[in-house]
């Protein structure tokens, strides 16, 4: 951190500084819910400030409410960038288009750097960054530093008619304001927000979002409110989602390496060593393929080769750049496969590597995936979800392509050889699925509304899911026995939907730590709702165009 | 670059290039905020910021005011006048002379055909002082109608008829300088934060300060209910009946002042009315435990000043002038008038509905007098050059008879000027049928698309605020300036404009309309001279020095008055104010089995009015864009009805389709819709008028909910 915490902050127009107001420690909003009416003031004057469209807010707004009629209670948010002490965004973003500067404490990001992987807005637990669909960039609030850097304070907190808003040096309200925490803000343990409370009038003691979301805030004994899952009858969503490119990236990925890894470490083409040639080849220009379609799922696909501008921090740009060392060397073995003047010690090099490279990788992609803020995500059973696709899938692509080219005098072996990573993966990944219900139903609020929606909304694609494995087990075990060509390419059709199923299950059903929203603004239901009951086409607009 | 970024970066931050800020006032409520608009350098506005060290706003601005610079590119403006032969077809531009000369003729038509009286018009709140005396002297001087009302009759009407009844003149007494100074609060019917969010800041400033009894009555949990240390959740309809126990516990109690005698009559009457009205009795109708009620009343009574303020929860409603009179009389009997931190205060609705009051001629004669006075009449008609019985010796109707005029067949032909009854009106489909039945409609509006244009056979398109330079008065009497900023779109013009071309084209002979506002000013300034409302002090300049100056200034004082009736000497004619004793009768429309919920109105703080101007700013319309409903959780459980699922809300009227939200601010058997949209709320209430005021009662109607199937 340090060496991004050393940049010197140099506003454009701004060049003539008040040394004096520029003041290296951390300031941070100080937010008095008692006082916030929820006038929309803040989130106005942000948006005129730095000239927002209207479908983009740096401030937001949301409510949690409860108690009975007269005796209710609503609790006004207003929540913007809170410019964390550990800002997990700097550390996520793989372009480095986030800095932590001295002056302040401001976490500032730069949209002209951002390629538009949005994988900031999956880490920041305050849904601070928002991707601007219509640029193709992520922004967020910047502190109003041309402000602060003339003495004045940032536009939402002038502007607070409430004077619920506040802005302060951290340690001057330390003492006097320590809470980190009211109902509705998620853990401040994450990231260590730059943000104090004041929460003093009496609450009832459930209290539920404005927005209607699955999570609602429970007093405890010691009275302050804990995140719960609130009501059983979930949201029968859609299981495709906006990261299907992800998906597919992410499952072709690891059939490639765990079929090239498995075709190397196995030695099946040890006697038709010319099929080979012809498999790996296939396998490159699919992962080419794949790695193509994940880079056009950026906003700004152009901008792909800002990935490793971050290695030192952000698992996105060390996945990528693996993910490209694999697709190197299968890029030489590929080529030594047809032609010979690679030197024998590279091609003997690049085979012992792959494997390694692959497991990386793999490693890698997982890691991504361990997101405070996304706890059905952050388990072992991402890693164990990835590492088995890697190990079903690409031994039985493998094998099957064999059965088909080959001349099948060494069918049996090679389909005996190759069952046996697909029985210990889809061994592995059942006790994987277990354990992650398990872990689900005791982690989070998040996780338990994960686990309701398997449960409840999913239960038949889950069901499928864990039949899928199971089968696949059974036919590899029975493959390993018998050698049975058709047991084998039984397992192989089964795997392919099935390991959909549960990349796609991965994606759709996380629930990540979110702000509360209001009834109409920042709330995701009532977005689907609007373009569900296509309200969308009314003439007076009922969404921001670009939403 | 591939391993990383090592180069320093300069944070870009965008910059709006603004070369000059304009003095203004705002538009939307009649907070009347100090507002600056910034000019870039090619001459679009761009920003808005509240004006430093303003004696409103110091500063600060709502939602609305922030982004009010949008709205001079907002779409639905009217650039050209339309017009067509018939209603089966379709409108059609045309020049400002055949639009005009089309207008004139067809009044002047109808009116030879009818009646004079069968021309009727509809203004507003939202016209700049000067133009409301201009269209007052139009109307009263050469068309001669008496059939002409603004749509203050939907805000203000029963305020001022409190303020009539009981002081003998119109005229808030108080000013925002009492929410510093109160030591008690007494809120009826005000969702303060959300209405008049910068009046609310004033309040909460000043509760930050010291510490003093907030008293609220409410039926529903608003933010300033829930800062209340007394909330009365009383049951919609009924705040008479708590009004009159108010006094009841403080004549009781004795906590009555002993100077009120000196200024009031009818004390003892008064005194016997109340003998009924005890705690219990009041209970039993409001809802409200006697021991909360008697907590409120006594510390309203006790406090050395107290406040009192109320908005559309008493003035929409069948016995809103009573209730207005019920305030006056606690204060009258605490001594709380035109006190340093007490009087009855109303938080008015629209920019210039106090402008409207004070000189558009509609209730009356500029400047508070009245078409009753037969001294009033043959002034004003001296001073304008007409002949004195040219003006009908009484009020003529208000809009809400208005519109039953045009359905009886009493009037033919209707001018509105900038507002929108299709939206605002109670009961849409009589308002509908009515304007489909008259001869000739003309309305006169900024935006070419509100609803009532659709229905009109002229559309004058008219320059909105900061497009044009006048005057316009606040809640608090505070007289304030807008300066022009941009030109109006296309053809656009004034109304000021409009209103002086169809006077030459009606032949005002010896009337003179002065061509400039700043004329027009002058002439209100003469006009005023020793009457309550006072501007002879005033000047725009001196105005835009001083961030407005309140009435009355005499020509000799710089500085305006805050209060009213500080001197114990009231309007009436034996200088005294009146003690009303007030019978409460329950005529709501009453929730049966059919129709089991009582359906409330209201507003919400990023949205104006019909939407017309707040529904065109996608960062204001984004927080509420389509109607919704607010109903209590467990009653919604009862129907099955889900956060967000839609229902259908059906009355004796009509039906709409709305989203639900689930949330316990409003009681079990009530609902609560947001009246902004079209076709929604106003489908549904009846609106019966109040006897005085002929305000229509918004906030009590009889409805019940079904679940839409998906």
């Amino acid at each position: 951190m340090s060496l991004l915490k050393k940049k010197n902050l140099l506003v454009v127009n701004k060049k003539e500084y008040k040394e004096s107001v520029l003041n290296k420690q951390q300031y941070g909003f100080f937010f008095d819910a008692d006082k916030c009416l929820m006038c929309h003031s803040c989130e106005a004057a942000c948006g005129s400030k730095n000239d927002l469209s209207s479908h983009i807010a740096f401030r937001k707004v949301g409510f949690v409410e409860g108690g009975k009629y007269p005796d209710f209670k609503r609790i006004n948010i207003s929540m913007a960038c809170n410019h964390c002490e550990d800002p997990v965004c700097l550390k996520g973003c793989p372009t480095r288009a986030y800095t932590k500067y001295e002056e302040f404490g401001a976490v500032i990001q730069d949209p002209e750097t951002c390629f538009g992987c949005q994988y900031c807005t999956w880490v920041c637990p305050y849904n601070a960054p928002v991707f601007d669909k219509e640029k193709g960039v992520v922004n967020k609030c910047n502190f109003c530093i041309d402000k602060l850097s003339e003495g004045e304070r940032p536009a939402c907190v002038e502007t607070c008619v409430g004077g619920a808003l506040e802005f302060f040096i951290l340690t001057d309200i330390a003492d006097q304001y320590p809470d980190r925490q009211i109902p509705g803000f998620p853990t401040p343990e994450i990231s260590n927000p730059s943000i104090r409370f004041k929460q003093s009038k009496i609450l009832p003691d459930f209290l539920s979002r404005g927005d209607g979301g699955k999570i609602g805030y429970q007093k405890d004994t010691t009275g302050n409110f804990q995140a719960v899952q609130k009501g059983k009858e979930g949201v029968k969503s859609s299981i495709r989602t906006e990261e299907d490119p992800l998906l597919f990236f992410t499952l072709t990925a690891q059939m490639i390496i765990g079929s090239v890894s498995g075709s190397l470490m196995l030695g099946v083409f040890y006697y038709e060593p010319f099929l080979l040639r012809y498999l790996l080849s296939i396998l490159f220009v699919l992962l080419g393929m794949a790695m193509f379609i994940s880079v056009l799922h950026l906003g700004r696909p152009r901008f792909f080769y800002r990935s490793t501008n971050n290695l030192r921090y952000s698992w996105v740009g060390r996945e990528i750049a693996s993910v490209g060392s694999v697709f190197s060397l299968l890029g030489i073995l590929c080529i030594s496969s047809w032609v010979t003047f690679i030197p024998e010690f590279i091609v003997v090099s690049c085979r012992l590597l792959f494997p390694f490279a692959g497991v990386v990788s793999i490693f890698c992609m997982s890691q991504i995936y361990q997101i405070k803020a996304r706890p059905f995500w952050k388990h072992k059973n991402t890693f164990v979800s990835f590492y088995s696709a890697t190990l079903t899938i690409g031994p039985l692509f493998t094998g099957l392509f064999y059965l088909l080219f080959g001349d099948g005098s060494y069918d049996e072996q090679v389909i005996k050889i190759l069952s046996i990573p697909v029985l210990a993966g889809s061994t592995i990944q059942i006790l994987g699925n277990f354990s992650h219900l398990k872990y689900l139903k005791e982690n989070s609020a998040e996780s338990n509304v994960s686990l309701n929606q398997i449960l409840n909304n999913f239960k038949y694609e889950h069901g499928l899911r864990l039949c899928g494995l199971g089968s696949i087990a059974i036919l590899s075990c029975l493959s390993i026995i018998t050698g049975s060509i058709f047991l084998f390419a039984a397992a192989f059709f089964l795997s392919l939907p099935t390991q959909y199923l549960d990349r796609a299950l991965f994606y759709t059903l996380v629930t990540p730590t979110s702000m509360p929203g209001a009834f109409f603004w920042n709330n995701k239901s009532f977005e689907q709702l609007a373009k569900h009951l296509d309200m969308t086409k009314m003439s007076d607009k009922v969404l921001p165009d670009k939403l | 670059m591939l391993f990383g970024r090592w180069n320093k970066k300069e944070v870009n931050i965008p910059q709006k290039d603004i070369r000059e800020w304009i003095y203004t006032t705002c538009g939307y409520c009649s907070t009347g905020c100090g507002i600056e608009v910034g000019i870039d350098s090619s001459g679009n506005p761009v920003a808005c910021r509240g004006i430093k060290d303003h004696p409103v706003n110091d500063s600060k601005l709502c939602c609305k005011g922030i982004f009010e610079y949008e709205l001079f590119k907002s779409k639905g403006r009217g650039k050209f006048p339309l017009f067509r032969e018939k209603r089966s077809k379709s409108l059609k531009r045309v020049s400002w002379n055949t639009a005009l000369d089309k207008t004139v003729s067809k009044f002047k038509d109808i009116q030879k055909k009818y009646g004079r009286d069968s021309l009727a018009i509809i203004s507003t709140g939202q016209l700049y002082t000067e133009e409301f005396y201009t269209l007052g002297k139009l109307v009263r001087g050469v068309i001669g109608t008496n059939n002409y009302d603004g749509n203050t009759t939907l805000c203000m009407a029963s305020a001022v008829s409190g303020y009539k009844r009981s002081f003998g003149s119109d005229g808030p007494p108080g000013c925002y300088e009492d929410f510093d100074k109160t030591e008690c609060l007494l809120a009826v019917g005000s969702n303060l934060s959300e209405q008049h969010p910068l009046i609310f800041n004033r309040l909460r400033k000043s509760l930050d300060r010291k510490k003093f009894p907030l008293i609220v009555i409410d039926p529903r949990v608003t933010i300033l209910a829930r800062m209340a240390d007394y909330h009365l959740p009383v049951k919609p309809g009924t705040d008479l009946v708590l009004l009159n126990a108010f006094a009841n516990l403080i004549l009781t109690e004795g906590l009555e002042g002993s100077s009120f005698h000196k200024h009031t009559t009818g004390f003892d009457q008064y005194k016997n009315s109340l003998i009924k009205y005890t705690p219990e009795y009041a209970s039993a109708i409001c809802g409200i435990e006697p021991e909360l009620i008697k907590k409120a009343a006594l510390a309203y009574a006790k406090a050395k000043s107290a406040l009192s303020i109320w908005t559309m929860g008493i003035n929409q409603s069948i016995h809103g002038s009573d209730g207005v009179v019920a305030i006056n009389n606690l204060a009258l009997i605490t001594g709380n008038v035109g006190k340093e931190g007490g009087s009855p205060l109303s938080i008015t609705g629209q920019c210039n509905a106090m402008g409207t009051r004070e000189f558009s001629s509609c209730s009356g004669l500029p400047g508070y007098r009245t078409l009753e006075s037969k001294k009033d009449r043959r002034f004003m008609a001296e001073f304008w050059g007409v002949d004195e019985s040219f003006f009908p010796e009484q009020r003529g109707l208000a809009e809400t008879d208005i519109f039953s005029a045009i359905e009886k067949g009493n009037i033919k032909g209707l001018w509105i000027i900038a507002t929108n009854p299709l939206t605002s009106m109670p009961d849409t489909k009589k308002i509908k049928k009515a304007l489909e039945k008259l001869e000739f409609l003309v309305v006169q509006d900024c935006y070419e698309d509100v609803e009532t244009v659709g229905y009109s056979d002229v559309y004058l398109p008219a320059a909105m605020w900061a497009e044009k330079t006048g005057v316009m008065t606040n809640t608090e009497r505070r007289v304030n300036l807008i300066n022009k900023v941009v030109d109006p779109p296309g053809e656009a013009r004034s109304d000021f404009l409009i209103f002086n071309k169809i006077a030459k084209r009606f032949g005002s002979k010896n009337i003179d309309f002065p061509a400039t506002a700043k004329e027009v000013f002058e002439e209100i300034k003469i006009l005023s001279k020793g009457r309550l409302c006072d501007y002879s002090g005033m000047s725009y300049e001196l105005i835009e020095k001083a961030g407005g100056l309140q009435w009355p200034i005499s020509e000799s004082s710089s500085t305006g008055n805050k209060r009213l009736y500080s001197d114990g000497i009231f309007k009436h004619k034996d200088k005294k104010a009146k003690l009303i004793p007030l019978k409460f009768k329950d005529d709501n429309e009453l929730t049966d089995k059919q129709y089991p919920f009582i359906l409330n109105t209201g507003r919400v703080v990023e949205h104006f009015h019909t939407r017309t101007k707040t529904g065109k700013i996608e960062n204001l319309n984004k927080f509420s864009p389509v109607a919704y409903m607010e109903i209590n959780p467990e009653a919604a459980l009862q129907l099955g009805i889900g956060h967000m699922d839609k229902v259908r809300i059906v009355s004796r009227r009509g039906e709409a389709v709305v989203l639900a939200q689930l949330t316990a601010r409003v009681a079990p058997d009530s609902v609560f819709v947001p009246f902004h949209f079209h076709n929604i709320a106003n489908v549904l209430t009846l609106g019966l008028p109040d006897p005085f005021s002929r305000q229509p009662a918004y906030k009590q109607s009889a409805v019940r909910i079904e679940k839409v199937l998906k």
